[in-house]
Order: structure tokens, then sequence, then C-alpha cells
């Protein structure tokens, strides 16, 4: 469990002590995922162990519909707040190409300015 | 005989590809049939070799049977003078590679639908070259004279892996990859790829 698994499982906790005792574990995460909002990028993890990883499109009483964020496009999941055991909220970063692009780019930039020092250095 | 090994290597790459592609699922995962892409690479390893040049570029086709099985085709720069020996006074042999190598692949792509997938191949890289034997006099005016043989095909067994990673777009990617080719000598040679592509 990371960090921010952490946070959100205390933010949850938190919610739901604030609010009406009898609210059931299918209420605070309904109320939480309208709270995070649409378009947020969130980790679904569900009761029977997997994880869904996308945008959130709607929330509704019993369910959850969520675009995973996949490389080719794939219709909305409806998942049922029921089945839900947590929802991370995750951050937009690099791609893993651009990742990739700027590692790359940065180890040849280093061997360049290295080559160019050495060849300065030679005369 | 080296001919008909590098055809029996090729024939042995394509069957895999088309009887998974009858056994698995295609449908099971959304996937693009093909990729296009280059980049260059640099190879590691302590001996010459007439098939694996020391750096070069590449271009490589790659055929998706189903969201995890592909096969590869490369074509990559070579043309390479190898010392080869036989390391005895006045006699000097070399070996002159092609202007281009080949390989052929089959692969295995992890996971479904990502912005990240890992891989493995293996597979045969073949290239052309023909061995220069050069004699020299040992006396005054010190003539040499060479000989040339016929060009021969010859194959090495490669495997290794990378990491194909997209950009943002789902398309373009950046290919990471680091392969294992072994010699006739048994020497092997680690070589490095980095390139770019894009699925279609």
């Amino acid at each position: 469990m990371n960090i921010r698994s952490i946070v959100a499982s205390a933010l949850i906790f938190l919610f739901a002590a604030s609010t009406s005792n009898a609210q059931s574990g299918q209420g605070y995460w309904q109320s939480y995922a309208e709270r995070v909002g649409p378009k947020s990028l969130v980790v679904v993890h569900l009761e029977n162990g997997r994880r869904v990883e996308g945008h959130i499109v709607q929330v509704s009483e019993q369910t959850l519909s969520v675009l995973p964020k996949t490389r080719i496009p794939v219709p909305v999941r409806q998942l049922a707040i029921a089945d839900i055991q947590l929802i991370e909220i995750e951050r937009e970063g690099w791609s893993p190409g651009a990742k990739v692009l700027v590692s790359v780019g940065s180890v040849f930039g280093l061997f360049a300015g290295i080559a160019i020092a050495m060849l300065a250095g030679s005369r | 005989m080296s001919s008909f090994r590098a055809l029996f290597v090729l024939a042995v790459l394509a069957v895999p590809g088309g009887v998974l592609a009858q056994s698995l699922d295609p449908g099971a995962q959304p996937y693009r049939k093909w990729d296009v892409g280059g980049g260059m690479g640099i190879r590691f390893g302590e001996t010459e070799d007439a098939v694996v040049p020391a750096g070069g570029w590449n271009t490589e086709v790659s055929r998706y049977w189903t969201a995890h099985v592909m096969t590869s085709f490369s074509l990559m720069t070579a043309g390479q003078t190898s010392y080869t020996g036989p390391y005895v006074v006045n006699i000097s042999q070399h070996t002159n590679t092609g202007p281009a190598a080949y390989s052929a692949t089959a692969g295995y792509q992890f996971f479904d639908n990502v912005f990240m997938h890992p891989y493995v191949v293996a597979g045969a890289r073949f290239a052309s070259h023909s061995t220069t034997t050069t004699t020299y006099s040992a006396r005054s005016p010190f003539n040499s004279s060479s000989v040339t043989s016929p060009s021969v095909l010859e194959a090495r067994p490669v495997v290794g892996g990378g990491f194909k990673s997209y950009f943002a777009n789902g398309r373009a990617f950046m290919r990471s990859e680091l392969l294992m080719a072994i010699n006739p000598h048994g020497s092997p040679h680690a070589v490095l790829t980095i390139g770019a592509g894009v699925d279609f």
C-alpha cells in the first residue's frame, strides 16, 4: 500500500466519520467519487482483486463509470459501487515514451558533453 | 549450406506466428497489427563479428498476429571488415561483410493495451560476407597477392528483450532493446538498440 492509498483511505475514514454513521460503505465511495469529480484519473481497486485505471465519467448511486486509460480506446466500464474496495487518485504524468526519449537524450547529451570537454582539453 | 540454414531458420520463425494466431483468441484485446520503426544499435563484445557490426542503423517492421505474438524483420547497416587471422607471418585474412544485414525474429509482448509493453524475442541475424586472404612475400620487393572467396550467407542466433514505451497518442513509441548474439566461436555479443516507431 503506497502513500496515496493511505491518504485516500484516511480521507475516506474522516469523511465517513463526519457524515452519518448509518451511511454504508457504498455510500462513501459514491460520495468520494463525486467529490473527486469527472475527468479525474483514478485507480479503482475492486473486491475481486482487479484494478481499473481510468478517468471518472459518471457517478450514480449504484455504479461508477470509468473510461479505462488504455493505448487503444475501449468502451467505458461500469463498476458497481458495492464492488469497490479502494479508489486512489492518480496524477497525470509523462508518457513512458516521453520518459525514455528524455532519458536517451540526456545520456547522449552527457556523452556529447564529455567528448567535447575531452576534445577541448586535448588541444 | 549456409543459405539452406538461413532459409530453414526463416521457415521455422514463420511457423509460430501462424499457429498461435489460430489457437489464441485475437479478439480478446484490441491491438494494432503492424508497427514500423528504426533506430541505432551498438554492439558490446570482446571480438569482431562478420554478421553483427560494432554499430549501425536499422529499420524494422513487425506483424502482430495476436495482442501478444509478433514476428519481425529488420534491415541493418553493415559493411564492416573483420580480421580473422590466421595470425601467422606473411598471411592475413579478413572478412568483408555486405552493406546490409537482416534479421528475423519471433516475439512475445507482455500486457494488454497499456502504454509500456515489455517483450522478449528470439530469432536469427543474417549477413553475407566474403573472405580475403592476402599473402605477403618475405623477399624484396615484398609483393602481395590476395584471393577473395565467394560470398557466403552466415547466421547468428539472437535472443533478447526490451520495452516498447508509447507516447500519449498511443501510436508512436520508443523501443529500447538488448539482444544477445553468439558467433561460431561461442563469443557472445550484446547489442543495445534504441529506436522509435509507430503502430498502424
